[in-house]
């Protein structure tokens, strides 16, 4: 025989299905709400298959063959395509412009480069980044630092010195690769797009979940105005089961619309679903802590009305804490702290990991085991609230 | 309690003597208070098998509260009751009795099948055996035709019907049904009555709680009349009336002083006033064909008499001559 568990649940579930214009819609708004999110703060992606080059300022103040070979490998040469080179006729006149300007670093060839090839004693080229942690900055180091070593094995394997200054020129056409130390670029320029994506997509996808869980929760309010319920309880059917009937109704069918919804996500926003276990650990945590608390806020309610007002500011409440349309990493860290300790801000933050950096679900054990003290505590906070709501 | 009442409730009871009928329902000492109101005060009465048990009162007297701790909705604060010797709540209990609440307990996006086939399911039906109790349900309650069409088409009469079949499908020895005709058109409550009758033929115990006297005339075996939470009286429909002793209404219809009016009949041997207004009194009166010259004679003296209506003993006239009330106030 069926256990009433599951009958009611599968009732339920059937009477959902059919009303399928609504879980359309419903599953359409956190896809919508991410496409809206993504074109507006999203990186563009360029449909070029090269970044775009990086501004520099080179001042050569030696004005000899050798600073001038290194002026012409970092603008014609390696740098040809990462850099984008602004010769500069002095210090003085390169310093406001650095300054005030776009370029993410100066180089500058001291009087007495070419001298110190001759005299051995190196290279002392001056490169001034915008700042350490810029990503241009570091690609002009990268192809100075390329330039100023293909000099210095030039010299080195001459027969004199000499000779290997005058040689230098030939540096200025070279093509050797340069590694760019900066966030990997694909042939779409599309990974920081995805990465946003990845960040965004979970918050407004559980925020999803909350808001579909209340039209679900509905059906059941409904139910309960419509005598249905005291009927229910008539039955020869324990009260837990009833309860964990309409929890597992709730629980699988927001599980299955976050699972349509990741994978909407997956071919609609190009969202990398990995370490699926760790997501399911989070999703399915996450539909029992909606569920069970649209169960409790529907019996602690005196009217269905009052149960959806209620529903309602919980779920903005929730979606503003626990971080929705912001990813909780973009709040501040007391803010974030909070957040980590909510139900979706723990889901979020965990899915926003495993879709980005594709941990394993120990990985985001913290997340889970939140999420899932989460859903315990509410379950057994609904269950109790409904026992006493069903029989006075 | 009245004699008769009383003797066959005793007879179930005796020791060591077997009862004529099992009993369905027992109900001892029923209490359910709400803050300060009282709405349930000590109420107790039986059921038997095939019997049809009216509680007859007026809105507010405590039947619903009676029929909803009877269906385990609610709990009591003191008594118990026995459903076909099951414990009053328990599983056991719940799987033998049948409910059908006054409001519609049904999904109207669903179709009566559908309905009848989640209920039953929960009842633990299943498979042919619940495919064959829903069509004969269905047959049962003259849905048939219908039954593939959502509740939400339906008209009132038919989703009552419906409402009951919820409540017999798995065919159940004790039926509580609380005012299952309320707001229905004569015809629609007519169907439901012969219903009723059916059920009660096929082995079911009924409570039947309503406060339209006329219904537990037609169908009710024995009736429980219950006012303020207490059962005041319980019989047959004729042991009730002959309770009045064959005594009638008259109600005079004109203009009266009721203070004098209240004097003058007070007089009167076995007339008893059980109302006096301005516009109406309403005597109680034992033999009042006999009688009905004198009658007039007194009120003519006391004011105008436009009207004179005499009723034949009614269920009606003994709520109002025990509580001063009508079942409709």
């Amino acid at each position: 025989m069926t256990s009433p568990i599951v009958i009611v649940a599968a009732h339920h579930l059937r009477r959902l299905v059919r009303r399928p214009a609504l879980v359309l819609f419903l599953t359409a708004v956190p896809l919508t709400l991410a496409f809206v999110e993504s074109a507006a703060f999203g990186p563009a992606a360029t449909p070029s298959s090269a970044p775009a080059p990086v501004p520099v300022l080179f001042v050569d103040e030696d004005q000899s063959g050798a600073s001038r070979a290194l002026e012409a490998c970092v603008t014609d040469g390696i740098g040809k395509d990462p850099l984008a080179v602004t010769g500069m006729e002095s210090r003085a006149a390169a310093e406001p412009v650095f300054r005030h300007g776009d370029n993410a670093a100066l180089i500058v060839a001291p009087v007495g480069f070419e001298r110190a090839f001759g005299d051995g004693t190196g290279v002392a080229v001056q490169f001034f980044p915008r700042s350490v942690d810029d990503g241009g900055a570091n690609v002009a180091s990268e192809v100075l630092e390329t330039c100023v070593a293909l000099a210095n094995g030039t010299v080195a394997t001459a027969p004199t010195r000499a000779e290997g200054i005058q040689k230098l020129a030939g540096i200025g056409g070279a093509t050797t690769k340069v590694a760019v130390d900066r966030p990997p670029m694909t042939s779409r320029d599309s990974n920081a797009a995805d990465a946003f994506v990845a960040s965004i997509f979970p918050g407004l996808a559980l925020f999803g979940i909350l808001f579909i869980s209340q039209a679900m929760a509905a059906l059941l309010l409904r139910d309960r105005s419509r005598a249905i319920h005291a009927r229910i309880f008539t039955l020869p059917v324990r009260p837990w089961e009833v309860f964990a009937g309409s929890l597992l109704y709730l629980a699988s069918g927001l599980t299955v619309l976050l699972i349509a919804i990741l994978l909407l996500g997956g071919a609609l926003l190009h969202l990398q679903l990995r370490s699926i276990p760790a997501l399911l650990l989070l999703g399915v945590g996450f539909s029992i802590c909606a569920a069970a608390l649209q169960l409790a806020i529907g019996a602690s309610a005196t009217s269905d009305r009052g149960a959806q007002s209620v529903g309602a500011i919980v779920v903005m409440l929730l979606s503003l804490v626990g971080g929705a349309f912001i990813p909780v990493d973009g709040y501040p860290p007391m803010w974030r702290g909070l957040a980590s300790l909510l139900p979706n801000g723990a889901a979020q933050a965990g899915m926003a990991r495993v879709l980005a950096v594709n941990p394993t679900a120990v990985g985001v054990g913290v997340e889970v085991a939140t999420v899932w003290i989460w859903a315990a505590a509410l379950s057994a906070a609904a269950f109790v609230m409904r026992r006493r709501g069903a029989t006075r | 309690m009245i004699a008769v009442a009383e003797r066959r409730r005793t007879r179930d009871a005796v020791p060591g003597e077997p009862p004529v009928v099992p009993l369905a329902l027992h109900v001892q000492s029923l209490r359910k208070r709400f803050g300060e109101i009282e709405a349930v005060r000590n109420v107790s009465f039986c059921v038997r098998r095939t019997e049809i048990y009216g509680l007859l009162g007026p809105n507010g007297a405590g039947k619903s509260t009676t029929i909803n701790i009877l269906s385990g909705l609610m709990e009591p604060d003191e008594g118990a009751a026995q459903i076909a010797g099951h414990p009053l709540g328990s599983i056991e209990a719940r799987r033998v009795m049948g409910v059908v609440p006054q409001e519609l307990a049904l999904y109207p996006e669903l179709n009566a099948r559908e309905n009848l086939s989640f209920f039953g399911q929960l009842y633990g039906l299943s498979g042919g055996g619940l495919r064959t109790r829903i069509d004969r349900t269905l047959e049962l309650v003259n849905l048939e035709s219908r039954a593939r069409d959502a509740v939400a088409t339906y008209s009132g009469g038919m989703q009552r019907r419906l409402n009951i079949a919820a409540g017999i499908l798995h065919e159940p020895r004790l039926l509580l049904m609380d005012e299952p005709t309320v707001g229905l058109d004569p015809q629609s409550r007519r169907s439901i009555l012969d219903l009723v009758q059916n059920l009660a033929l096929t082995g079911t115990a009924i409570v039947y709680s309503t406060h339209y006297m006329d219904e537990v005339e037609q169908i009710c075996d024995r009736v429980g009349i219950i006012d303020r939470g207490a059962l005041l009286v319980e019989g047959t429909v004729d042991e009730l009336r002959q309770s009045l002793g064959g005594r009638e209404l008259v109600t005079l219809r004109g203009m009266f002083q009721p203070a004098m009016v209240q004097l003058a009949f007070d007089r009167m041997h076995d007339v008893a006033l059980v109302r006096a207004t301005d516009d109406e009194v309403l005597l109680n009166v034992a033999g009042a064909a006999s009688r009905l010259q004198a009658l007039l004679g007194t009120a003519s003296r006391l004011g105008e008499i436009r009207e004179v209506l005499v009723s034949r003993p009614t269920l009606e006239m003994l709520f109002l001559k025990l509580t001063g009330r009508e079942l409709r106030e």
